[in-house]
């Protein structure tokens, strides 16, 4: 017999192949799309709101909490009224509540979900559709359910909370696969130590006035802009939302924007200026020795250690610059 | 000629569009408006058959579909931008600088990735079929009295979005 882990592995990746939904997948994109931007001036507050850029990880999985507590009490509620464990007056009241409240926030993780959703690629992208297929299928039942118990039909709406509970569990695990295997809403960016000293980059010639330039320093991929006769800045080159190439982007008055997903990044430290990233670029220090540029990384944690460590090793490097050059 | 060759000069024909749109002065607004909905239903266009025939035939090929269906989705929403600034705003200038380096990282990326990859793998009868096609459903596309409602349509939709711009007279 087949071991249940197995068996909840081979279910969860099952839609990973199922490339008929690409399709469909890219119709329905196209059409959210088109009702984003119809928000004119107000999509780009409104996406990276249901993003979670503010939050600095993203919303939907703690939005999801919501629905998922809220239907899981309304079903104890029903347990407990059902085998008369309880003799607290007004549990179907209480659990028409809970199953209310659920709906709310279905409602705003679905949306979160969909705007997180439209920027993924592949088997996590069909993984996503199944996912949200489920959520809705599950958030239909319930507000069906929630119907049924205003109308005094206990039986029938504990019956569809039961339903709607069952089908939203198997949807929250497919949405425990998109992050933890496909990594969708998780940190991609290399938040590694290294360089940590000043190592060479580039020659300092090679950088063109406000055109970003990749250099691989010590493994790590980090992406290089000078604009004007401003200072050179460095961060990291993979998007942290799912490695789009920083180098093969382009600045705006914004910020560095991603050339796949349109993710936007402060130069003056890295921040997330517009989603769907929702973490930071890795800055590094950069300095002009001899007409080639070196960088180093800032320890995201100097208080502790590794961290602190790198940043008392970076303070002796600067003594001894500094006496080198006096 | 093969799919990627007649894809290539459609991207040619973006690129001069998007160029005569820099090159237009900022006081010949109605000029650059007619350019603009032109580059908007070109570029639309290009996506189309993009999406409907080439992408779903060299997903075999070529791992950048997905990379390429991405790309296309930052195009739609900057080009929603640049429709809603309008040639009059200050921000226009800008805003068609962006969607200049988004469309030529898009078709440049294509050109020396995924057509050569789609050139060295694919068989040539089925890259000049594949090629046929899509000049074919262009021109039917250009001739669509219903493609070109709808193109009008989707303009009209983007400029009359909050913040949207007046059409220039």
């Amino acid at each position: 017999m087949t071991p249940p882990t197995a068996l909840a592995e081979r279910l969860t990746t099952a839609p990973e192949a199922w490339e008929a939904l690409d399709r469909p997948s890219y119709r329905a994109e196209h059409v959210l799309g088109v009702a984003l931007n119809a928000l004119g001036r107000g999509r780009g507050p409104v996406v990276d709101a249901l993003h979670g850029t503010w939050l600095g990880h993203p919303l939907h999985p703690a939005l999801t909490d919501v629905p998922i507590g809220a239907w899981t009490a309304a079903l104890a509620l029903d347990a407990l009224d059902a085998v008369g464990a309880s003799r607290a007056p007004g549990l179907a009241a209480a659990s028409r509540a809970c199953t209310a409240v659920g709906l709310v926030g279905a409602a705003a993780a679905v949306a979160s979900g969909l705007v997180d959703w439209q920027h993924t690629h592949e088997g996590a992208r069909r993984v996503g559709v199944v996912h949200g297929l489920l959520s809705a299928t599950a958030t239909g039942l319930q507000l069906a359910s929630w119907r049924a118990r205003g109308r005094g039909r206990t039986a029938r709406g504990r019956a569809l909370g039961l339903a709607g509970w069952c089908v939203v569990t198997a949807s929250a695990a497919l949405g425990g696969a998109l992050v933890h295997r496909h990594g969708v809403g998780s940190d991609h960016a290399d938040r590694s130590l290294a360089p940590r000293t000043f190592t060479d980059a580039l020659p300092v010639a090679d950088l063109v006035d406000g055109r970003p330039a990749r250099a691989d320093v010590d493994g790590v991929r980090v992406v290089l802009l000078r604009q004007g006769d401003g200072p050179v800045r460095a961060f990291g080159e993979e998007c942290p939302h799912l490695r789009g190439p920083l180098s093969e982007g382009w600045v705006t008055r914004e910020g560095l924007v991603c050339p796949w997903h349109g993710s936007c990044f402060s130069l003056e430290d890295g921040a997330v200026v517009h989603g769907p990233a929702t973490a930071p670029l890795p800055r590094f220090e950069a300095r002009v020795r001899g007409g080639t540029v070196q960088v180093r990384r800032v320890p995201p944690v100097p208080g502790a250690s590794p961290g602190s460590v790198t940043a008392a090793e970076q303070h002796r490097e600067d003594e001894e610059d500094r006496r080198a050059r006096h | 000629m093969r799919a990627t060759e007649v894809l290539t000069a459609h991207h040619d024909e973006l690129r001069s569009l998007l160029s005569e749109l820099a090159r237009l002065p900022g006081d010949r607004a109605v000029e650059r408006q007619r350019v603009l909905d032109h580059l908007v239903d070109e570029l639309s266009l290009h996506e189309q058959l993009e999406d409907e025939i080439f992408y779903p035939s060299v997903t075999a090929a070529s791992p950048m579909v997905a990379v390429a269906h991405a790309e296309h989705r930052y195009l739609e929403d900057q080009v929603a931008v640049v429709v809603r600034t309008g040639p009059r705003r200050a921000g226009f200038d800008e805003e068609v600088r962006v969607l200049t380096a988004a469309v030529e990282h898009h078709a440049g990326h294509e050109e020396s990735e995924m057509f050569t990859e789609v050139d060295a793998k694919l068989d040539a009868d089925v890259l000049e079929d594949m090629g046929a096609r899509i000049a074919a459903r262009l021109e039917e596309l250009r001739a669509s009295r219903t493609t070109q409602l709808r193109l009008r349509v989707k303009r009209e939709v983007l400029r009359r979005t909050p913040g949207g711009a007046r059409r220039p007279r």
